[in-house]
Order: structure tokens, then sequence, then C-alpha cells
């Protein structure tokens, strides 16, 4: 037997032109995106809304054919039964036969993925468990809330124990507990060796969870990497508290200060850039001050991710 | 490949059983068996002969409906509620999907239609009727018609929205039950424009009348099994080409 492709996902200048409406006017989705993700690592597909991610997605499990361009799942051509074999797919918001009951929609996707009858009851009550859906395991799906369906919706995704997980939106609709439940099996999953695929908009969610990311702006990818490396940089401000600052630098600081909180003989600040902190906090201390603390605030995915998919970056996409 | 099927077949089993339209469509038909009784004590025909009639009549009006509110919209539904995204995205064929289906949705219908013809057996025995083998002939009969109907129903809702796939398999219906008596009708005009648009509708359209035996029960003519055999396969066929029509547009279609 050969081992397992070491990029399980893969994609190559993949562009999607489809019509909404028949007699409505063509729309590109997808215009050239490539990337590829290595196995077991949990990777961010991310992205605006209309950005591609949906469409991407729908050509990796096979219910849409690419324009051009060519995309394969574990080795395998997309839409080949081999390629879907070792697929868990959460689509967006998903649904299910309203009037079967969890136990019978687990037993319906594994057995439809070809677990023996045998296997799917012994990791049902398992599974169920897991997305704490035990106690309403008879109940039709009808009734259930969407943060239910949405844990089920992981349940069914992962009844055949597949090697890569494809989650649309896989924390969406679900409260705290419901979402600390979602990462942490996303975790487990990951530290079990398999390899995770996420779109999602909560961006600190992604930050927590994924290796490496790609941003999708308008049908193109504009970044990929592995996040340490893409907000690691400078520092883009310092918050800086102290006490006993001389009059003349209190002013300076106050004028330099995006934030600024003032309590008796301490002052905190947030001072924009990368050079204004430590430069400050030297006088401070050079002017007889007291240095409380000097904290550099790098930037988060999400301030990261509207600057890489804000105006600018289609302007200058646009120019190029 | 069987398993696939059998599990999809399953699903739509369950889903169709569980759903009130079902229920919906079965207490019309066993009205319809309740009130030929009445028609009976109105008409001045034999009264069982009413009851026969009028009752299978009901039978052949729940297999439409069925392939109508059940059949037309399964696939349709599937796609506008975006289950078949989790189905599809299973090591699950688009063809094995629609077998599926279709083997569901004509189990319902068949079970639906043997419960109701048992109902109208005992209702036409509590007055005094019997039962004979043109009785089982018409059950027959209709039951090769849920074939076709729900297979032309599964073709419609893989093309269309659940209300143009319903009023499509009426229109199927309706057509298929008057093409031959139209053809008859004009053939009188040989030559005649109109007679060759019948002649081709008559060709071109499945025939259900080789499958309605109702008139041979109420007027006690002996059943021409044959008959009763080729039409059957013809419903077989015609299904066959049905699904493979769904088969080929669902392939192609994307979600």
């Amino acid at each position: 037997m050969s081992p397992p492709p070491e990029t399980v996902v893969s994609t190559e200048d993949l562009h999607k032109t489809f019509r909404p409406e028949v007699f409505g006017p063509p729309v590109t989705a997808l215009r050239g995106v490539s990337f590829a993700v290595r196995r077991g690592e949990c990777f961010g597909y991310l992205g605006q809304n209309g950005a591609g991610k949906t469409t991407t997605l729908k050509i990796l499990t096979g219910l849409m054919t690419p324009t051009r361009g060519s995309a394969t799942l574990l080795g395998c051509p997309c839409g080949d039964e081999a390629a879907r074999q070792g697929l868990g797919y959460l689509p967006e918001n998903p649904y299910f036969y309203e009037h079967l009951t969890p136990r019978e929609a687990l037993d319906f996707y594994g057995r439809l993925s070809g677990v023996a009858p045998s296997d799917v009851a012994a990791r049902t009550p398992r599974l169920l468990a897991r997305v704490q859906l035990e106690d309403v395991a008879d109940r039709r799906i009808r009734g259930f809330s969407k943060g239910m369906r949405q844990r089920l919706g992981i349940a069914a995704a992962l009844v055949s124990e597949p090697p890569l997980l494809l989650l649309d939106e896989p924390l969406s609709g679900l409260d705290p507990h419901g979402r600390h439940l979602v990462k942490e099996i996303v975790l487990e999953e990951r530290a079990a060796g398999r390899t995770v695929f996420m779109c999602s908009h909560v961006l600190a969610d992604v930050e927590e969870l994924c290796d490496r990311v790609v941003v999708l702006h308008g049908g193109v990818v504009v970044r990929e990497g592995r996040i340490h490396e893409l907000l690691d940089g400078e520092p883009t401000s310092f918050e800086l508290s102290a006490d006993r600052v001389p009059p003349y630098l209190r002013a300076r600081i106050a004028a330099a200060a995006s934030l600024l909180r003032e309590s008796g003989e301490k002052l905190t600040a947030v001072l924009p850039g990368a050079a204004l902190g430590p430069e400050l906090a030297a006088a401070v201390h050079a002017g007889g001050g007291r240095v409380l603390s000097l904290v550099p605030e790098r930037e988060t995915l999400e301030s990261w991710f509207v600057r890489v998919t804000g105006p600018e970056t289609a302007r200058v996409r646009e120019a190029s | 490949m069987r398993d696939r099927v059998a599990v999809v077949a399953r699903a739509t089993f369950l889903e169709a059983v569980r759903d009130r339209v079902l229920l919906v469509a079965f207490a019309f038909a066993i009205g319809m068996v309740l009130f030929s009784r009445v028609l009976g004590w109105l008409s001045l025909e034999d009264t069982l002969k009413m009851i026969q009639d009028f009752s299978l009549s009901g039978l052949q009006v729940l297999a439409l409906l069925l392939a109508m509110l059940v059949g037309a919209g399964s696939v349709a539904r599937e796609v506008e509620r975006r289950t078949v995204y989790t189905v599809l995205s299973r090591d699950c064929r688009r063809s094995e999907f629609l077998l599926g289906k279709y083997g569901g949705l004509v189990a319902v219908s068949w079970a639906c239609v043997l419960v109701a013809a048992v109902f109208q057996c005992g209702w036409l025995l509590v007055w005094g009727g019997s039962l004979g083998e043109a009785m089982a002939a018409a059950v027959l009969g209709i039951l090769c018609e849920v074939l076709v109907l729900n297979a032309v129903a599964l073709f419609l809702g893989a093309l269309a929205n659940p209300a143009i796939a319903s009023v499509g398999t009426l229109c199927f219906y309706a057509a298929g039950h008057a093409t031959e008596a139209l053809r008859d009708l004009v053939r009188a005009q040989a030559g005649s424009g109109t007679a060759a648009v019948f002649e081709v509708l008559y060709r071109v359209i499945p025939n259900l009348e080789n499958v309605n035996f109702i008139n041979h029960t109420t007027s006690g003519k002996a059943v021409p099994w044959g008959t009763l055999g080729i039409g059957a396969a013809s419903m077989v066929v015609w299904s066959a080409v049905f699904l493979g029509g769904a088969a080929l547009l669902f392939r192609r279609r994307q979600f």
C-alpha cells in the first residue's frame, strides 16, 4: 500500500465562472486560485463574504466543477469517488433530513460513506456524547436549534473517521459552550493526525486553531503563510504605564498618544508605531519618572485581515 | 453500490412516511373509498360497481398525489434545503442517489396503495361484493403506474423546482391517460394535421391506459394477463428511460 500523500489538498489555477440566474450576467467567483494543504495541518481559508470560499469548497467536494484549473484531494482528482472516500464535510449551516433522529442521521451518513453497520452502531453513541447530543439522540432533528444542528453536522463529518475534514464555518451559530466544544474537537482531531481545512469568519478562532492560512479576496489568493509569520513583525504600538512623569514629558506623551488614561500621578498611554514607545519610556526614565510597564501590541489576525482585504488591496490588484 | 442505494432509499422512505403530506394524501384516498358508497346510493347503476369503480379511481389518484406531493419535490427540496451537499460529498454517486430516492418513493407509494387497496377490498366485502382476479389486475396496474409516475416526477424534479415538477407530473398523468382516446377520436379524420399530431403524441407519451384495468373489474370482463404483462414491461422500460434522463441531467448539475 502506498503511503498517504504529503499534500492532502491542492488546487492549481482554479477558475470558476457561473450564472446565478439563467439569463443573468456571469459571475467569476475564482480567478486562478492555487494553494496546497499538507497532511496533519489545520489550515484556515479566509475571505470576506463572496470572496469564493464556499465555491472552492464545493469544487473540492465535487458539488461543482471548475471552469479551468484542477484540484486534488488526497492525491485524487476532486469529484472522484476515491477523493470523497477520505473526506468529512461540514457545509455552512448544515441541513439534515428533518424527520430523522440524530442516531438515524449518523447511521445514514456512516453507511453512505461505506462504514460497516456494526461500526456505525459502535461509533454513534460515542460521537453523540462527544457533541453533547446523547440526550436528544432519538428526537427528530426538525425541532433542533442552529447550534444543535451544527454539532450534529460535526458528528456526521466525523462518523467515517476520515483523514481530511473540510469545515465550512464550523463555529457559526454556536453559543460559547458549543464553540469551546467544537474548538476542542478540532484540536483533538488535529492531534490525532487528521488534516483540518476550515473556513471561518471568526478570526480569533482561526488564530487559535490554525497553523497556516490563505486569504482569498475577490476570487484571488492575496496572502498565504503561517499565522505567526504573517503577524510577526514590528509592534504596531506600545502601551506605556508610568508615574512621577515630569510635566514637559506628560505633555509630549499626551500629544503623541492615541489613548491616554490619567489617574493621579500615574498615566497609561497607547503610543502608535514601533519606535515612540521605547523612546518615551527612556525619556521618562531619564527624567526621573518611573516606568511601570511597556507592553508591545502586535497586530491581530483580524486587523491584519481587514488591512489585506481592504479597499487599498483591491485597488492595488486592479492596477496590477 | 447496492448498499448506498438502499441507504438512500431507506432514508427517503422514513422521511416520506413521517411527513404529514403523506397522511393527507392517504386520508384523501380513504375518503374516496368511503364516499364510493354514497355514490352507490345516488347512482342508478349497480351499487357494487360504483364502489369498485370509484374506490379504484381513488387509488389511482392516491398514486398521482404521492408522485406530485412527495416524488416531484423530493430531489428539488434536497437541493433547496442543501441536504444534497452532505449526501453527494460522501462516497455516493449522483446516479446512486437518484436510484435510492426512486426506490424509496416507489416503496412509499406501493405501501400506501396496497394498504388503501386492502381497505378498499374490505369495504367492498362489507357491502356484499366479492374479490376476483380483475380486482388484483387493477391494483397491479396501479402499482405499475406508480413506477412511471415517480420516474417522471423525479426527472422533472431534477430539472425544475417542486411546483413546476408537480404540475408537470399532473400534465403527464392526464396526457398518459388521454392520449389513446384522443388519437382514436380524431383517427376518423385521416390525413388531417390534428390526427397526425395526436398520433405522434400517442407514440411519444407512455400510454398509462395500458395498465388501467379498472373497467375490467367493473364490467366483469376476463383479465388479459398477457396485456397486463406487456403493459407492466412498458412501464418498466419508460421508468428506466426517465430515470436515465434524470441521471444524465443530475450528473451535469452544479450545486
